[in-house]
Order: C-alpha cells, then sequence, then structure tokens
C-alpha cells in the first residue's frame, strides 16, 4: 500500500530551504490546490465503461431510423453527434451532462467511422483519416478518459493501415514507436507541467504504453492472419533499444558511480535476455514498461505491465510458432538471467 | 512559516497543479515529487530492482518449468522428470530452510515448492495415466501444499491455494456431480460463498492486528470473485425474465444478492473504507438494474434511448458518492 505523502507544507518548505521556491508560495498553495484532486482509476473505469454501453444504447435508439441506416445517413449522423458531444462539452456542468457529451462522442465515432468505412471500403485512406480524427479530438475534446481513448483508436487505427497498404512488417515501427513516445513524454513529464500540453501529455503517454502492449498481444496471437508478421525480433530489438536508453538514463540520474563492470552485468543481460526472447517481444514490453512506471512513480504503469506479463504468457502458451520446449527453455533461460543479475548485484552491494 | 501553508497530504495531482499554475519549475516539482515519496530514490531503486529481479526470475523460471513438463518430452526417461521435479521441490524447501519465511527469498522458494508439487502430480498423471478425474489432481494438489500455504503466512501463498480450492469445486461439479449442469445457480453461488468467507476471515485476520494481512489485494481480489459469481446467477435470473423454473438456488440469488450488496456497501464504506470495493459493488448495481430494466421494457427504439440515459445517471450518481466517500475521513 502506498503511504500517505507527507504533508505540502513540509514539502514545500524543504524546497523553499534549498532556494528552490520564495516564501509567498507557502501562502498561496493552499488556495492554489484546493480543487486539486484526481480520480483512482477504477473510478475512471467506471466512468469510462458507462459511456462506453450508453453509447451503444444511443446508436442502437438512433439506427432505429430508416433515415440513418444508410453508409451516407450513418457518416452524417456521425459528424452531427460529435458536433453535439464537442459542443455540449464545453458547456457542461456536472457529472451526468459530462458523461452525456462523452458517452455522445463515442457514439458519434461509431456511427462515423463505420459509415465511412463502408463507403471508402476500409482503404488505407480510412485509417488514415481515423487518425486525423483521433489526433483532432486530442485537442478539441480535452478531457483525460476521452484522450486516452483516442490515443489507442489511433495506435489500433496505425496497425490497421499497415495492414491495409499490405505491409504488416511495419508494426515493428509502431512497436518501437509507442515504447519511444511514452518513454520521452513520461521523462518530460515535469517540464511539460507547465505548459498547456501538461494534461495532453499525460494521457497520450498512458494512452501509448497501452497501446504498445496492446499490439504486442498481436506477436502471441497467429490466428490472426491479418497482421501475418514474418517475424518478432525487429520489435524485440527495438524495445531492447528503448529499455536500454531508460536504464542508461536512470543510472546516469541515480547512480551515475556505477563502475564500468556493472553497466557491462546490466547491458549484457539485457542484450541476453532480448537474444533469448527475440521471438517474444512482449517479455521486453513488460519489462519497458514496468521499468517506465517505477521511474516515475505511476503505480497503475507498472500493474498495467504485470497484468499484460500474465496475459502475454498465458497467450504464448498457446502460440504456434515455437514448441512447448522451445518456449520453456528461453523463458528458463531468462528468469536464470534475471536471477544472476539479482545475484551478481547483492554480491557487489554487500559491504 | 505561515499558518496558510497547506497541511493536506502533498499528492501528485496538488504538486502539479502548483506546476501548472507556474509556481514551481520542473526542477523543483521533479524535487518536489521525489521529497513527497512519488518518485524513487536510489535506496527505493535498489529495493525494487531488488525485489522485480526476484520475482520476475522466479515467474519466468516456473513459468518455464511448467511449459517444459506440458511438451511432455518422450525422449525423456519419466524417472528422470520426476528426479528433476523432485530436485527441484527439495532445492526450494532447502532454500525456505536457509532463508527463512520471513525474508522475501523463502516466501518466493515457498511459492515455487507449492507450483512444483502440482507439476509433479500433473507429470505422475503422464506417466501413469490411471483415467482419475481433473479434480482429483486439484484435490490433492491442495491437500498436499495447505500446511505450507498455513505456515507460509503470504497473500501468493494463500491466493494459489483458493484458486486450487475454487478449481476443485468446478472440475468435481462438472465432472461427478452434476456434468449438464442443471444447477448452475447452486454451483456459483457456492463459489461465492467459498470467495466470500475467504474475503470476510482475511478482514477478520486484518482486523486483529495480523502484520502479513496488511495489503489489501487479496481481500479486493477475492471480494471482487465473489461478487461476479454472485452476479452470475442474478443475471441468469433476469434473462429467463424473473422465472425461476422451481430452482431454490435460482430463487436464493437475488436475495442473497440485495443482502450482499446492502452488507457490502456499509461494510467498506463504515468499517474499513475500500473504494475500490465500493466501486465494484456500484458496477455491479448498475450491471443488474440495467439489465432489469431492458428485460421489462425490451432495449429497442426509444427504450434504447432511456436506457442509455439510465445507465449515464446511475454512473454519474455513483461516481458523485464515491467522491463524497474518498473526502469522509477514515471511519473510526
Amino acid at each position: 500500500m502506498m503511504p500517505t505523502p507527507p504533508p505540502l507544507r513540509t514539502v514545500l518548505s524543504r524546497l523553499r530551504d534549498e532556494g528552490l521556491v520564495d516564501d509567498r508560495l507557502l501562502d498561496e498553495a493552499g488556495a492554489i490546490v484546493r480543487e486539486a484532486e484526481s480520480d483512482p482509476w477504477y473510478l475512471r473505469v467506471l466512468v469510462g465503461g458507462a459511456a462506453w454501453f450508453a453509447a451503444v444504447f444511443f446508436l442502437t435508439f438512433l439506427l432505429s431510423f430508416s433515415a440513418f441506416r444508410s453508409d451516407e445517413g450513418m457518416l452524417a449522423l456521425g459528424i452531427v453527434l460529435l458536433g453535439a458531444a464537442l459542443g455540449l462539452h464545453r458547456q457542461a456542468r456536472g457529472l451526468f451532462l459530462e458523461q452525456l457529451a462523452f458517452a455522445l462522442s463515442l457514439a458519434g465515432q461509431f456511427a462515423f467511422f463505420g459509415g465511412l468505412g463502408q463507403l471508402l471500403d476500409w482503404s488505407p485512406g480510412f485509417w488514415l483519416v481515423m487518425i486525423a480524427l483521433e489526433a483532432a479530438l486530442l485537442f478539441l475534446y480535452p478531457e483525460a478518459i476521452h484522450r486516452f481513448v483516442s490515443t489507442l483508436i489511433a495506435v489500433a487505427a496505425m496497425a490497421a493501415f499497415f495492414h491495409a497498404v499490405e505491409a504488416p512488417d511495419l508494426v515493428h515501427a509502431l512497436v518501437f514507436g509507442t515504447a519511444a513516445g511514452s518513454g520521452v513524454l513520461w521523462e518530460r513529464e515535469a517540464r511539460l507541467a507547465r505548459s498547456r500540453y501538461a494534461g495532453l501529455a499525460r494521457a497520450v503517454a498512458y494512452g501509448l504504453a497501452a497501446g504498445l502492449l496492446g499490439v504486442l498481444v498481436l506477436s502471441v496471437m497467429p490466428d490472426v492472419e491479418v497482421f501475418a508478421v514474418a517475424a518478432w525480433w525487429p520489435s524485440t530489438l527495438g524495445l531492447a533499444a528503448a529499455l536500454g536508453v531508460l536504464v542508461y538514463r536512470i543510472l546516469a540520474a541515480e547512480a551515475p558511480d556505477t563502475p564500468l563492470s556493472g553497466r557491462v552485468l546490466l547491458f549484457g543481460s539485457l542484450l541476453v535476455v532480448a537474444l533469448l526472447t527475440r521471438e517474444a517481444p512482449g517479455v521486453l514490453g513488460a519489462l519497458f514498461v514496468l521499468t517506465l512506471g517505477f521511474h516515475r512513480g505511476e503505480r497503475l504503469l507498472m500493474g498495467l505491465a504485470l497484468a499484460f506479463l500474465a496475459v502475454f504468457l498465458t497467450f504464448f502458451y498457446y502460440d504456434m510458432d515455437l514448441t512447448l520446449l522451445a518456449k520453456s527453455l528461453l523463458l528458463i533461460g531468462s528468469g536464470v538471467v534475471l536471477l544472476g543479475v539479482r545475484l551478481a548485484l547483492r554480491r557487489r552491494a554487500a559491504p | 512559516m505561515s499558518s496558510d501553508a497547506p497541511d493536506q497530504p502533498a499528492t501528485r495531482e496538488r504538486l502539479f497543479r502548483l506546476a501548472e499554475a507556474g509556481r514551481l519549475s520542473p526542477e523543483a516539482l521533479e524535487r518536489a515529487l521525489r521529497l513527497a515519496g512519488h518518485l524513487p530514490d536510489r535506496a527505493a531503486w535498489r529495493a525494487v530492482a531488488d525485489r522485480m529481479l526476484l520475482l520476475l526470475g522466479l515467474a519466468f523460471l516456473l513459468t518455464g518449468i511448467v511449459f517444459f513438463f506440458a511438451y511432455n518430452w518422450a525422449a525423456m526417461p519419466p524417472f528422470a522428470k520426476f528426479a528433476l521435479i523432485e530436485a527441484g521441490i527439495m532445492g526450494a524447501v532447502a532454500t525456505v530452510w536457509v532463508k527463512g519465511l520471513d525474508r522475501l527469498a523463502g516466501q518466493a522458494a515457498l511459492f515455487v515448492a507449492t507450483v512444483l508439487v502440482g507439476a509433479f502430480l500433473a507429470v505422475f498423471g503422464q506417466v501413469y495415466p490411471t483415467g482419475a478425474d481433473v479434480y482429483e489432481l486439484f484435490l490433492t494438489w491442495t491437500a498436499l501444499i495447505t500446511v505450507w500455504v498455513v505456515a507460509g503466512r503470504a497473500p501468493a501463498l494463500w491466493l494459489l491455494w483458493l484458486a486450487l480450492v475454487n478449481a476443485t469445486i468446478i472440475a468435481y461439479w462438472t465432472e461427478v456431480y452434476d456434468p449438464f449442469l442443471r444447477r448452475p445457480a447452486a454451483l456459483t453461488l457456492l463459489l461465492f460463498a467459498l470467495n466470500a468467507g475467504a474475503t470476510a476471515a482475511w478482514e477478520a485476520g486484518a482486523a486483529r492486528g495480523a502484520a502479513w494481512m496488511r495489503g489489501r489485494w487479496l481481500p479486493d481480489l477475492t471480494a471482487a470473485a465473489a461478487l461476479v459469481c454472485l452476479v452470475i446467477p442474478v443475471l441468469e435470473v433476469v434473462s429467463r425474465h424473473f422465472r425461476f423454473g422451481g430452482d431454490p438456488w435460482r430463487m436464493a440469488a437475488p436475495l442473497v444478492y440485495a443482502a450482499a450488496v446492502a452488507f457490502g456497501l456499509w461494510f467498506y464504506r463504515k468499517r474499513r473504507r475500500d473504494l475500490f470495493l465500493l466501486a465494484a459493488l456500484l458496477l455491479s448495481l448498475i450491471i443488474v438494474v440495467t439489465a432489469a430494466l431492458g428485460e421489462v421494457w425490451g432495449t429497442e427504439d426509444w427504450m434504447a434511448l432511456v436506457l442509455g440515459l439510465i445507465v449515464l445517471a446511475q454512473s454519474a450518481a455513483a461516481a458523485a458518492w464515491l467522491r463524497k466517500v474518498a473526502r469522509e475521513g477514515e471511519p473510526s
């Protein structure tokens, strides 16, 4: 359980003593932070999940009118609903109206993409429109859960676009891009906090991390033939690079005095795990998100990584690309490497 | 120092609000996050790296061992398989002996031993196919590890044990007692009773001050599992247009559900504050109420619009209430 943080007074006093803030902030902080409260993740899931259900009910209602059943009708309905959602979100006061705006936006997106997809026959251009619309909604609908959902949809649309242009192997670029993107956004979190993009960056960073893990599930689902990727080692390579940079930056900030032998041990073992799990990129993907989560103090991100790892290993069991013997050996090998690194680190730390 | 300086905890949100207001520079924000314990320092990194390397390393190792024996390598003699697993169990138990159960390494080794007992039984079934039912494997596994689980006093061990008891009941029910599943409500109510009982036992132990029962993830998980087991028969009754078909267990399900939700909302607000479980209880209520209204009114045409608005109204009310409870102090 997370211990309760010290009082704001204590933290600000320390900052003042270190010359990082002035005296006035201690007087004014109370008024500034009065409204700063954030919902826990399960409350967000409840609110977001209810909006999804409501959106399905709204669409069921609207599609009962024959005028909206044609492709053009659905497209027009989507545009009207999205417009209504954006207008209502700007004016909404109170939870019910905020929820209604969210549900209208989701229903509008379902209708818009359903109609346009049929009209364009799910061509590459359609997926690009989807990505562009979600990117626009990040700015037009400034709300955390909505931005998270938009980022997830955009990542999924990007994967679908690569399939539509018959280049599924570009999914490796998506894996590296989402990993690097979330890493950079979390690293720059403090710098972005003062900009007007603070809320946007946090929601997109979460969306990219969740999108990365979602894309990696494709690697253990060979039955999903639309994403018939020839080999997954390029994704593992990209993730090893992203994790390597992250570990390098953490060492530079937290333990710059780490000797060369210690660095060789860490990066060498990362390389060995990458080689062993080259066809199972979910392992390094989970390690990357887990490390990033702890680095930035985001327990939700850590929980997401561990839950993903459990799901990934379950799917991995049924993956037909490798025999159970090969899979068992690569997992045993990775486990032995991690335990070996722990032993070596403990020996170094011992007086 | 000013008397106006806030005494509220320096949460992440409050520190970021100060930065957004332009009152903390990026450097000051990073420093504040660290001082408040939101970002790890060197000691925290060392501790968590040690823990994660151990737990992930063992998780990969154990998963790999399970995969290895599931492969059922024909070229490997049966006695070599038994010897390998037994050596693993003995090694794990020896580690427990050396490290002790108060240290993470000892607890992790005991967990490894309990899982390897299951692997041993599975390999035994491969080598000597006696035609025994699956429930017997789960039952034997549960019985063999019970003493270790009691001695281990670790949430992960109890979770494994409870999962095995659940699996034993489900397997026995579907293989022997009721293979055609004519009384599904009785099975789900039995599983509810088991998981709710486990939650109650945990809460009682935690209330008595057992240090190893301080964490909340296990009771949250078992209570959520109990709730799912209870919602299933209630939704079944709703989907049958509120007909019970002469099944007393089906009749009991809505009553038990109503009582459990009422008790849960009171207990986790007034006696032991747990917002996660309060949210789970309210989510189940939203699902049950919406399903019931949909069954009565139908889900087509205008009724779909009405149901959509009702879902939003319920979730908005639930969120508002949960926020109110979150602002209340801890129950005395």
